[in-house]
């Protein structure tokens, strides 16, 4: 083995030691840990009640399933509208591609809690969006504070995830491929249904895990948009950490969270799997 | 840009057509025209006397086989041959059937499950050319079918595609740059100029009798001079080599050009034939033959080629000899 390499390898063991395995092994043994109350508000231990209690009680489960639903919600949303934006850019002139991907990344030059703060002056009922209503004379709704601002919140922040892969995938199909299935008989949504969607497969599933993953997760857009009844898991660890001081709860809450989305990325590799199984061609 | 322009074409039905020209002469353009990839700005294609004008590609009786393949990689070769008589409607069992006919045409028997990838550049074509023929098309579009095959491939794939043309019975349109490959194959010829027919006609034909200097130069014949044909018909004053030649047959009066391949050109004197003298500069071996180059008195020089074991060791001063009957003549 050269140096270089072991060096590489070095690197990355190291890094993944120090910032995900020992950070990881922390919050474990916090969660494994007792309540107390001192500084730190805990004492270590073999304590699986934390977990028990994340495991059964309604409150977590409620918030556990909540996230779930929001957070695939959010990503179908994201897909609808991502994919038909992913298949437009990669059918644009190329001079005109590079002009749009940016326009596509361009929010990520202001900060995210800048962006979610100018949603709640847009989205409040005296906001822009109401005084719009109100000038073409239709009556104000009720926006910031319920689920619709929460999902306005997430596909706004995790659109950009979801283009960006479809995109790189849709770039790379072979244009021949779609004129090889006109004429085979294809009409334009037939060849689009077999060819172009099948071929992007790979990029909707990575666009999928990229926007479901963090959604999951999510904390700053339910507290800032969404209304008290959005109880993310998200905003349940903040309350555990920072208003019950309950570290062991918070700790088994965010390693549970954690396991949720490694069975779910297991599931993923499995469905591409089956997709990239040999197709014999039977209608789908 | 006019990529297509005063072009008028019939082709037969049941014939294997070729479309030869170099690279931006519109013999692509063209396929893409019938197959309906391309709106002509002007002008009509019809098939069978109806008009394509209007037809989508997707409802053309008219299938092609793409330069690279372009072989669906997410589907099964089975799943690309019944990519289009599934969009035709035919019923499962008789895909079924097809499928496996289709796999026996074109020798590849068992490999149905296969993915595209995991087969060889010429099995590829192969796959690419069942899928067209799959759903029984009066006419098929072939884009450079042999180009992406190496050399030794090309020959064997060439004559199975003959072979499966006559077995048919269906119309092949085939574009190709390799006039070899054209010769060989075709049942007639277009010769392509940009954008226009610069001359249609059968292998021979085209070989023999190119109606001008580009076809004359696209099928490589070696010696073009230009000259005036005199007034009895019989024979043509060709000052770039300083000599009268006759020519086999009467032929119109005037400016013309005179060709005549290296091949039929041989050094010596041989009875009843045109005589031309230069001082021999140079003989390049080539394997199977060799070309001398001659240069005439005035500068011109002049290419013949031999079979590399007849040639004599050559200096100097060098009498060639070509028969009249290896004289054409044409506008220029």
């Amino acid at each position: 083995m050269t140096l270089s390499r072991t060096l590489t390898l070095v690197v990355s063991w190291l890094w993944l030691i120090l910032f995900s395995i020992v950070p990881l092994g922390i919050i474990l043994a916090i969660a494994l840990a007792l309540p107390a109350d001192s500084v730190p508000p805990f004492h270590f231990a073999a304590n699986l009640e934390s977990f028990a209690i994340a495991a059964t009680d309604d409150l977590y489960r409620h918030a556990f399933w909540l996230s779930i639903r929001t957070a695939s919600i959010s990503t179908l949303i994201c897909l609808l509208i991502g994919y038909p934006m992913a298949l437009a850019i990669a059918r644009t002139a190329e001079r005109w591609r590079a002009a749009l991907l940016l326009a596509l990344m361009l929010p990520f030059w202001t900060g995210f809690l800048m962006r979610i703060n100018a949603w709640i002056g847009m989205l409040r009922d005296d906001g822009w969006i109401n005084d719009a209503l109100t000038f073409l004379g239709f009556a104000p709704v009720r926006l910031l504070y319920t689920d619709t601002a929460l999902y306005i919140g997430m596909v706004y922040t995790y659109l950009p995830f979801m283009v960006l892969p479809v995109y790189a995938r849709l770039a790379k199909l072979d244009a021949t491929l779609l004129e090889a299935a006109a004429d085979l008989g294809a009409s334009p949504s037939r060849a689009f249904l077999r060819v172009t969607l099948p071929l992007s497969l790979p990029g909707i599933v990575a666009g999928v895990a990229l926007v479901f993953i963090p959604a999951v997760g999510e904390y700053v857009i339910p507290e800032l948009l969404g209304g008290p009844g959005a109880q993310l898991i998200g905003r349940v660890m903040w309350e555990e950490f920072f208003e019950n001081r309950d570290w062991p709860m918070a700790s088994s809450l965010a390693w549970m969270l954690l396991m949720l989305l490694v069975v779910l990325p297991v599931c993923v590799r499995a469905m591409v799997r089956m997709a990239r199984r040999p197709n014999d061609g039977s209608p789908s | 840009m006019t990529a297509l322009d005063g072009l008028d074409l019939t082709v037969r039905r049941g014939e294997l057509f070729v479309l030869l020209g170099g690279s931006g002469s519109g013999k692509t353009t063209l396929l893409r025209a019938i197959g309906g990839f391309v709106t002509p700005s002007a002008g009509t294609i019809a098939l069978d006397g109806t008009d394509l004008g209007r037809i989508p590609a997707h409802r053309r009786p008219v299938n092609t086989v793409f330069q690279s393949g372009a072989l669906f990689p997410h589907l099964s070769v089975a799943a690309n041959i019944a990519f289009g008589p599934r969009q035709r409607g035919m019923a499962r069992e008789a895909i079924a059937a097809r499928v496996n006919e289709l796999l026996a045409l074109v020798r590849l028997e068992g490999y149905g499950a296969r993915r595209p990838h995991e087969l060889s550049g010429g099995q590829q074509q192969r796959v690419a050319l069942a899928r067209g023929l799959a759903a029984e098309p009066s006419l098929l579009l072939l884009d450079e079918p042999l180009s992406a095959l190496d050399r030794g491939l090309r020959a064997e794939t060439a004559a199975e595609l003959v072979r499966l043309q006559q077995r048919l019975g269906t119309t092949f349109i085939q574009v190709t740059h390799d006039q070899q490959e054209a010769l060989t194959m075709a049942h007639r010829i277009g010769v392509m100029r940009e954008g226009r027919m610069a001359q249609v006609g059968t292998p021979r034909e085209i070989y023999d009798g190119p109606a001008n200097r580009f076809v004359a130069e696209f099928m490589g014949v070696g010696n073009l001079w230009d000259g005036v044909v005199r007034g009895d018909g019989l024979s043509i004053d060709v000052p770039a080599i300083g000599a009268t030649v006759r020519l086999a047959g009467a032929t119109p009066p005037g400016p013309a050009v005179l060709g005549v391949r290296a091949e039929r050109i041989r050094v010596g004197v041989f009875p009843d034939m045109n005589h031309i003298a230069g001082g021999l500069e140079r003989t390049v071996y080539a394997g199977d033959m060799v070309t001398h180059a001659i240069r005439m008195p005035g500068g011109t020089i002049v290419h013949a080629a031999e079979p590399a074991h007849d040639a004599a060791i050559q200096e100097g001063a060098v009498t060639l000899s070509f028969p009249p009957a290896a004289c054409m003549v044409f506008a220029s």
